[in-house]
Formats: structure tokens, C-alpha cells, sequence
């Protein structure tokens, strides 16, 4: 079970697991990989068929499963090597089989790094970074000493990295991450991608039919007060059954003016909105109001759509952190609207006899356009009961259905009702889509926009007050629950998604040539200050690494190597010769070092216990290559000590 | 130097990068490249560990070692790390085959490991050629050092046993095999006793004799005899199992020749001079000679003056070569006896004048009938 291969495998198990974007099924592949490799390891006989009916029953399971929960078969592929690798955890494999098994493994992991890019990646990455290193020694181990009886006992190999390696290994994978050239970000390839997400809200409205709507995930963080309706886009044909948007009209480019206008003025509000990912957005930018500035690292030049309000980029892309910033203006003047566009905004068909009869009722009391709209909102706010998953209305005159029968319905009923009111009643108007942020991070202050805050409300145009936002639905409860905790691992999660998962090839260009203009930013008297400091510093290191080595080569270990105690003893043992030759000792040449010491024994017997020493060193290091401890290289330097001074005390005498 | 090569294992996963590398491009999130990071980062590990490991492991290889066809070194080496790691899976070889493969060998020790290899073919195995490689910890890329160690394998060709070739030029060595005629005054065969002559030295004195019959008598011994053999080696285009086999069969004739007190001489017909040995000589100096044996580019020419002027022939060749007719002519026209050693199923002459013999791997055909001229 501690077999670093098993954990690799498991790892890739739980990789697939996440594909079925479900906990209990990751759950049920790692219980399944616990059975194998402890209760039926090696309890059945599973054959090379056994495992290739295995890997078509996976499959042909995983299409069928998949196909019933009318999910993407993309993955039966890695279901059904699942069922293999199963096997394969039950009996003992060949070095061969154990390779393919690693490979496998591999692949499942690949998939988990293309899916999951939240911290659920973070925690597998970090469980791989340990168990892969070791899962490839297992197999390398197995392929080179497969006899396990031919490892040294006493020398247990070690599987599982240290941390340096990992640490080495993980700044090996930054390295690649940034460095690599990624061709994600370009231009082509976001043309496709709006393609296919262009109208992701288009989900929301129907909440309970499939999409995001009651989605946790969040789509961006605001920095800023008082944010209010975050406006997307706009449907504005109507054609008696559903509202429509229109995506011929042509975009005016916005007249931005100097930051500096309204900066620190209590007029205009600031806005800061990191986007998780660019996508979501479906090439639209959402904003509070009328932006009377904009800055932006992720869309090109905006344009304003005259008819529904939007702000529309020419083209938007995901970078490393995607952030627009804006101002919005609290006080501004009201917009004219064109005749013609004010006539198409109006366009409705004829509603039936009782709906006008109603609609006149409620509208009695207004005396103009602008408080009959408010009736009509505050009708319908107070009458009305806001429920989501309420059953299709009517298809032949859902408005009425609505009105008279149901009376109830998610915000877009009620916007779209409300928008049809007012072109009943001569007043342009038009069904916006947007979010209504509720909740902010308490870790990081920011505004949180999720999913589930998607909201569809009403803009009718009146020409003194220009357009008025209008919300008929009748207040969908915020959901408040938050916590410190759960605050910190969102905001984790967003510079995550913010930082790492949308760093591609811009965000990669961008960092690149940030790099490059601060280095060229730095003056050039500092450049050489730093040039002289690094070379400095270098010798200084240099230095004192070759000191280290040279005193790390001389204290060596308690056991030197013969090689050093050799000539180190030789050149005491020719230091001793050269003391005693000057008392009138010499060695001849046909003397044996022993016979030496017999012969120092007869003419001069004060010195011959540390001739004695010396040579029996000598004799120990040079014949029989055995190293000098510490302790006899020391004895053996203190008789050359002594045996010098009494040397010299008889010269003295 | 170390040089560093991409295992099997290493190129896999190479390959398998490729393919996530190429996946990143269609995939949104860069987070692939992490896990390419990570492999990749092994591969780093791999290549800084294997280096370190070869290149700190200092080789000390026995000098010189002798030995003969099928035998296995006694001789240890040593090996020392001295790197302050320790180093996983060291492998010596030789021309790819693996002499060690070291578990461990931890920092600032040293091991002593005698090769397991069986060496199998004759030749001289420098150790200049060993080559220290180490793929751990991954096994993804192998580092290599040649070593350029002194000292060599020498391995001697298999010696079997047979008799040794009829030889000419007979005259008398002290302990030669076969027996004269005439009676002598030394030797190690007693063959009788006569009466003392002038000339005889008083050690020859048999004290017995002369005490019984009164008279000096001196002993005296059978004459021991040794011939002259001239082998000529020639193995010029040939399979290398067949040079091989030829080499054996001229290993085991010098063996018998000189074992039964015969003097030799061995022309291998390279530029190497001729190889003659008295009787008794230490074989090992002509096996040495035979290890090294290699099939000359250009064959030298020889002349039967270029022999001794009374030796019996002794050819020993890989396949028949009719530049052979003349020699074997003008030998039997001096009265030499000839032999010549073949290969089975080599076509002879039929109406050559010699004695033909083939030899196998291990041995020489007892009945060489089977093998119709």
C-alpha cells in the first residue's frame, strides 16, 4: 500500500474521479484502489484476457453510465483503464507491465491538469510531486535489481524525495510554467472560444433548466462602493413570446477623457473588477452605470451599444490577472435617444383585450409615464411571488398566464413583463441581464459576483430622466452565509485562477516585457554598482566555499583515506630520517625501517621509542594501506615533536 | 568526461511530455505545464544525481589478470565514493557487457567487488574500455565515464587435451618423453650398469656393483629424446568462431608439444616475430601470444627455409589455402612430416601428402574419415 507506484496510481484514480465531477464517485475509485491492493491483492487469478475484457467493459460502462446522466463521453477512455489498472493492483506484474501501469497513471493525471484548475489540483499536485519520483525509482529499481533479495540490507533506498529535491523539483515545474512558450492567448484561438461562450448568462434565465444560475463559483471581484446593478446586456426584440437580443447594432466609440477629471472627486465612483475568467463575461463588459472612463488589460477598445446600453469590447482575451477599472458618474445628465431607436424600443405585439384592461387598472392612479411605471413595478413586486423552477408558462399567450394564472416566476418573467408594461404604455424599454453583487470577502474587502447573482431587471426610457432602472421581482432573498475561512480559501481560489490558471501566452508576454522595461528602467550608475557587487559577492562565495572544501578535506571523516595517510606519514617518516641523520644515524639504503629501529636501539637508545612510533606508522599506512586515525596521526606528530627536541637538548648538553 | 545519453525509459517520457505539451495548447489553463515541470524536474534530479555518482566514484581494477576461456576473474576492484552523497546503482562495463552492478555505495566509503562476468572468448579485455555508468535514480538518462584505467584481462585461448604432432629433429633433452637407443650417462630412466671407462666421472660409480663384482662399474640411462615442431598458424579469412576454434586447436598443440619436451616454434604469420620455445618452457608467454592473436590484414609469406632446418610441420589453418601445396611439397621432399589441423568439412586435396586432422571447439575428431577427402 505504501508502494509509491500503488499511490501514483491512486493518484491517478482520483484524477479520473474528477472528471465524473462528483466527490462520492472519487471516493468510490479510492475505496476500489484500497480493496485492490490490500483485501484482494493477489486473491484472484487475473489473466492478460481478464484485464483486456476489463478495459472494454470500462469503457463500454463508462459510455453507458455517461450517456444515461447525459454527461460528455469524453473520458470513457480513462473509466475504463481504471478498471485495467484494478487488475493490475491484484497480482504481481512484470517491469514491463509496472511501466505501463506508471504510464497510465501518468495520463489520468494529465487529464486532472486540463480539468480541475482549482485547489483540488493544488492538493493532487502536491501529493504527485512526492510519489511520482518515487513511483519512477520503484520502476527503474525493479527493471535494474528485480531481485529484491540483492538489495543491501542494511541500505534501505528511499522512494519518497527529499524535501530540497522536492522544493528543486517544484521550482523545476515554476520554471517550465513560466518559461515555456504557450500558444493559449492568442488572438485566433479567442475568436473561437467567444464562438463557442458567447452567451453563457443566456443559462441564467432559466435557472433550473441546466446551466450556472444556482452556481457558488465566482465570476469576479469588485473593489469599490456603493456598486449597484452590474448591467451586461439587453434583449430588446420582442416578438409576443420571447425576448430577443439584437446583435446587428452598431457600437459608438466611447469618448474617454484623462483619469485624472475624476480622480478623488466624490461625483465619480472608482471601480477596480478582477474577472476570474474572461470567458464568462460571453465578450461583454458588466458595469454599474454610465463608465466615464475605462482601463483595462484584457479587451481591447470599447464601443456603446445605443440600443441596449451595452458596453462591448472590439475583442477580449484571458491574461495572467484580468482587470478593468472604471468610473461611473452618480450625477449624469440624461441621454438622448434617438426617434427611431425610441420607436423600435416600443414595437410590441397587440396584447390581448383583459392584459390592456389590467394594466389600465393598475395605472390608473399614475399621472405620468414615469409613476405609472412605478405602479406597474410596485404592483407586481407586492402581488407577486418570486420562485424559481416554476413550470413553463403558456406558449400561446405567456404573458397572460403570467398575469392572471401564475403569478409567479424567476426575475426574468418578471423583467420581461415589466419591460412589455412599459411599451404597452408608449415608454422604450428594454429586459437588461446582469448581476447584483451581495456578498463581499471579508478576507480582501472585494464585492464577490457569482453565478447565482445573476439578475435580469428592466430599463424604461423617459426623456427627462433619461433611462431608469426598474426591478420588478420581488426580492430574492441574498444569501449572507460567510465566514473568515471560507472568505480566505474564495480569495485563495481567485488569485489562483487569477495568477496561475489564466497564465497564458499574454500573460506570459506581459511578464516578459514587465521584466524587461523595470530591468531597463534601472539607471545605469546602478547597473554598475550591481555589476561590481555581484562579481564581489561571487569571489567572496568562491572563496569561502574553497576554504570550506579544503578544511572539509582535511577533517574528513574520522577515517581517512590511505592515500592521504600515506603521504602525510611518508613526509614524517622523511622528517625523522633528517632529525636522526643529523645525530649521526643515517638509514642505509639495504635497511629494512625495522631494522632501522633496531639499529637506532643499539646506538642511541633514549630515541628509539619514537623512531619506534614513527616508523611503526610508516610501516602501518605505507606497507600494510591502512589509513591513520586522528588519534595515531596526532601520537605520531607529537614524536616528532619530542623526538626533535631531544635532539636538540643534546646538541645544547 | 561524462556524457550523458537518454535512456529507453528517459525517450518514453520524453515522447509522453511531447504529447502533454502539444495537449496544453488546446487546453485554456497552462497547468499542464506544471505536471511537464514535474517530470521534467526528474529528469533534472536524474541527470545531476547519475553525473555526480560517476563522477566521484573512483576505479581501481586489478592490473593484470590472466585467465582462460569460460573462467572468472578472482581479482577484486575497488570502488570509492568520494562524494559527499552517496551513489544508487553503478554499473561497470565492458564493450556493453555489465562487469558490477553496485547497489550502493554510500559517501566516503569504499567497496570491493569481484566481477561476476564469465569471460567467454579468448582476447585481451583492456580496462581502458571500462566504462562507469549509473542511470539512478530515475532511470530516465544514464551518465557514462570511460575510466582509461591501466591494466588489462588477458584471456587465454581453451587448452584440451591431445596429443602432441610427430616431430622431427630429434636429439637428446634432459627429460624428453621418448627413448633413444643409445645408453647415457645421465637421465631419469636407469637402464643398467658397465664397466667403468675413461673418461667417466666417479659419480657415475654404481658402489653395489662395483662392491659385488670387483671391477668399477658406472650406471647408465636410456637416452631421453625431444623433437623439433614448426606450427604455423594461418587464419586469414574466417568466421570468428572458426578462428576461434583454430586458435583452441594451436593452444592445445603447443600445450602437448612442449609438455612432451619438444621445441617450438610458433609463426602466426603477422609482423610479430617467431615465437620459439626449449621444452618445458612456461606456456604462458604463447598463450599470451595466442590471446592477443588476430587475424592479420595482410598475410605474411612464408618459406620452408624461413623454419627450422629439422622440425615436423604443424599447420594449423581455418580453411585450405593452395599456396599451402608447395610448402607441404618441399616439407615432405626434406622428409618432414606434415599435419594439418582443419576445420570440419574443409575441402583438402585429394592427393595431398599429410597427415589431415580437424578440430572441433573442444577437441580434435577422433575418426577424421567421417569428414571424406
Amino acid at each position: 500500500m505504501s508502494n509509491p507506484r500503488h499511490l501514483f496510481i491512486l493518484l491517478g484514480f482520483l484524477a479520473q474521479g474528477l472528471t465524473w465531477e462528483s466527490y462520492p464517485a472519487m471516493l468510490a475509485v479510492g475505496a476500489l484502489w484500497l480493496a485492490a491492493v490490500t483485501s484482494f491483492h493477489r486473491k484472484f487469478k487475473v489473466t492478460l484476457t481478464t484485464e483486456a475484457w476489463a478495459l472494454i467493459v470500462g469503457c463500454v460502462l463508462s459510455l453507458a453510465v455517461n450517456r444515461l446522466l447525459q454527461r460528455s463521453a469524453h473520458f470513457f477512455l480513462g473509466d475504463g483503464l481504471i478498471l485495467l489498472q484494478l487488475c493490475r493492483l491484484m497480482r504481481p506484474l512484470t517491469p514491463r507491465e509496472k511501466l505501463t501501469s506508471l504510464i497510465i497513471a501518468t495520463f489520468h493525471f494529465g487529464v486532472l491538469c486540463t480539468l480541475a484548475p482549482n485547489i483540488r489540483f493544488v492538493v493532487l499536485f502536491t501529493g504527485a510531486l512526492f510519489v511520482l519520483p518515487g513511483a519512477l525509482k520503484e520502476t527503474f529499481l525493479d527493471s535494474t535489481l528485480p531481485d529484491h533479495n540483492a538489495r543491501p540490507d542494511a541500505y534501505p533506498f528511499r522512494f519518497v524525495p527529499t524535501a530540497r529535491v522536492a522544493l528543486w523539483l517544484l521550482l523545476g515545474s515554476g520554471f517550465v510554467f513560466i518559461t515555456f512558450p504557450r500558444f493559449t492567448g492568442s488572438p485566433l484561438q479567442l475568436r473561437e472560444s467567444f464562438a463557442e461562450h458567447a452567451s453563457l448568462l443566456d443559462s441564467v434565465l432559466d435557472p433550473r433548466s441546466g446551466g450556472s444560475a444556482n452556481s457558488k463559483q465566482i465570476l469576479m471581484q469588485i473593489e469599490g462602493d456603493r456598486v449597484g446593478y452590474l448591467k451586461c446586456f439587453a434583449l430588446t426584440e420582442f416578438d409576443g413570446i420571447r425576448w430577443q437580443a439584437d446583435h446587428n447594432s452598431k457600437l459608438l466609440p466611447y469618448q474617454h477623457t484623462l483619469e485624472t477629471n475624476f480622480r478623488n472627486s466624490s461625483r465619480f465612483l472608482h471601480r477596480r473588477v478582477h474577472v476570474k475568467t474572461s470567458q464568462y463575461l460571453g465578450n461583454k463588459v458588466p458595469v454599474d452605470g454610465a463608465p466615464v472612463f475605462m482601463r483595462q488589460n484584457f479587451f481591447g477598445r470599447t464601443g456603446h451599444n445605443p440600443l441596449t446600453g451595452a458596453i462591448e469590447p472590439a475583442s477580449m482575451w484571458t491574461t495572467g490577472d484580468n482587470v478593468y477599472e472604471y468610473y461611473i458618474d452618480t450625477e449624469p445628465a440624461p441621454e438622448p435617444l434617438e426617434p427611431s431607436l425610441a420607436q423600435r424600443l416600443m414595437e410590441h405585439p397587440p396584447q390581448s383585450q383583459r392584459l390592456n384592461e389590467w394594466l389600465e387598472k393598475i395605472t390608473a392612479k399614475g399621472t405620468n409615464s414615469f409613476e405609472k411605471a412605478l405602479l406597474v413595478q410596485t404592483h407586481l413586486r407586492n402581488n407577486f411571488i418570486y420562485e424559481l423552477g416554476t413550470p413553463e408558462l403558456s406558449r400561446l399567450s405567456p404573458i397572460d398566464d403570467f398575469v392572471f394564472n401564475r403569478k409567479e416566476g424567476h426575475c426574468e418573467r418578471f423583467a420581461a413583463a415589466m419591460a412589455l408594461f412599459l411599451r404597452m404604455q408608449s415608454i422604450p424599454s428594454r429586459v437588461v441581464i446582469g448581476y447584483v453583487a451581495t456578498t463581499r470577502n471579508l478576507f480582501t474587502g472585494r464585492l464577490q459576483v457569482r453565478f447565482s447573482d445573476a439578475h435580469s431587471w428592466t430599463e424604461g426610457y423617459f426623456p427627462d430622466k433619461g433611462w431608469v432602472r426598474l426591478d420588478a421581482t420581488p426580492g430574492p432573498s441574498a444569501d449572507s452565509t460567510s465566514s473568515n475561512f471560507k472568505d480566505m480559501l474564495e480569495a485563495l481560489d481567485f488569485a489562483w485562477y487569477s495568477h496561475v490558471v489564466n497564465f497564458n501566452g499574454f500573460a506570459q508576454r506581459e511578464l516578459m516585457t514587465g521584466t524587461a522595461n523595470t530591468l531597463r528602467r534601472i539607471p545605469p550608475d546602478v547597473w554598475q554598482v550591481a555589476t561590481w557587487a555581484m562579481i564581489l559577492l561571487l569571489t567572496t562565495t568562491t572563496l569561502i566555499r574553497f576554504g570550506r572544501y579544503r578544511r572539509w578535506k582535511w577533517r574528513w571523516n574520522p577515517k581517512p583515506s590511505a592515500r592521504i595517510s600515506q603521504s602525510v606519514v611518508r613526509h614524517h617518516y622523511d622528517r625523522m630520517l633528517n632529525i636522526v641523520a643529523r645525530k649521526g644515524l643515517a638509514k642505509e639504503e639495504p635497511d629494512t625501517p625495522n631494522e632501522f629501529v633496531i639499529k637506532v636501539d643499539h646506538e642511541s637508545a633514549p630515541l628509539r621509542d619514537e623512531v619506534a612510533i614513527v616508523t611503526e606508522s610508516f610501516c602501518r599506512t605505507f606497507y600494510g594501506e591502512k589509513a591513520l586515525s586522528k588519534s595515531e596521526l596526532a601520537e605520531t606528530e607529537q614524536a616528532l615533536k619530542r623526538l626533535k627536541e631531544r635532539c636538540s637538548e643534546k646538541e645544547e648538553v | 568526461m561524462v556524457r550523458r545519453r537518454l535512456t529507453p525509459l528517459g525517450k518514453l517520457f520524453a515522447g509522453l511530455l511531447f504529447l502533454f505539451y502539444v495537449a496544453s495548447v488546446t487546453s485554456q489553463s497552462g497547468l499542464l505545464l506544471l505536471f511537464i515541470g514535474l517530470i521534467g524536474g526528474c529528469y533534472v534530479v536524474n541527470w545531476w544525481f547519475a553525473t555526480r555518482s560517476v563522477k566521484f566514484m573512483r576505479v581501481t581494477p586489478p592490473e593484470e589478470v590472466y585467465l582462460e576461456e569460460g573462467g572468472t576473474p578472482a581479482q577484486p576492484w575497488r570502488f570509492e565514493n568520494y562524494a559527499t552523497k552517496h551513489a544508487e546503482i553503478v554499473e561497470v562495463l565492458h564493450e556493453k557487457k555489465i562487469l558490477f552492478r553496485i547497489p550502493v555505495v554510500k559517501t566516503k566509503e569504499s567497496v570491493s567487488v569481484v566481477p561476476g562476468i564469465v569471460y567467454k572468448r579468448r582476447g585481451v579485455y583492456p580496462n581502458a574500455r571500462v566504462t562507469l555508468t549509473c542511470a539512478a535514480p530515475y532511470g530516465l538518462l544514464r551518465a557514462t565515464r570511460t575510466l582509461q584505467l591501466p591494466g588489462e584481462v588477458v584471456v587465454f585461448p581453451r587448452v584440451y587435451n591431445l596429443d602432441s604432432p610427430a616431430s622431427a629433429g630429434t636429439e637428446m633433452i634432459s627429460g624428453g618423453r621418448f627413448r633413444g637407443a643409445r645408453r647415457v650417462s645421465n637421465g631419469s630412466h636407469f637402464a643398467g650398469v658397465r664397466a667403468w671407462q675413461s673418461g667417466d666421472s666417479i659419480k657415475q660409480v654404481h658402489w653395489k656393483s662395483t662392491a659385488r663384482r670387483g671391477d668399477l662399474m658406472v650406471k647408465t640411462f636410456e637416452e631421453e629424446l625431444g623433437g623439433r615442431v614448426s606450427l604455423i598458424l594461418d587464419c586469414s579469412r574466417a568466421n570468428e568462431e572458426t578462428v576461434d576454434n583454430a586458435v583452441r586447436a594451436a593452444a592445445s598443440l603447443v600445450s602437448a608439444t612442449l609438455q612432451d619436451g619438444h621445441h617450438l616454434e610458433l609463426i602466426d604469420l603477422t609482423e610479430e616475430p617467431v615465437l620459439r620455445l626449449a621444452p618445458f618452457s612456461d606456456e604462458s608467454e604463447v598463450f599470451e601470444r595466442l590471446a592477443r592473436y588476430e587475424v592479420p590484414v595482410k598475410r605474411a609469406s612464408l618459406n620452408i627455409q624461413d623454419l627450422w632446418r629439422r622440425s615436423s610441420v604443424v599447420l594449423v589453418s581455418t580453411q585450405w589455402n593452395e599456396q599451402w601445396e608447395d610448402l607441404i611439397a618441399e616439407a615432405r621432399q626434406q622428409r618432414r612430416s606434415v599435419h594439418v589441423y582443419l576445420p570440419p568439412r574443409a575441402h583438402v586435396p585429394l592427393h595431398l601428402d599429410a597427415e589431415i586432422h580437424y578440430y572441433l571447439e573442444n577437441s580434435i575428431l577422433e575418426e577424421p574419415t567421417q569428414f571424406a577427402r
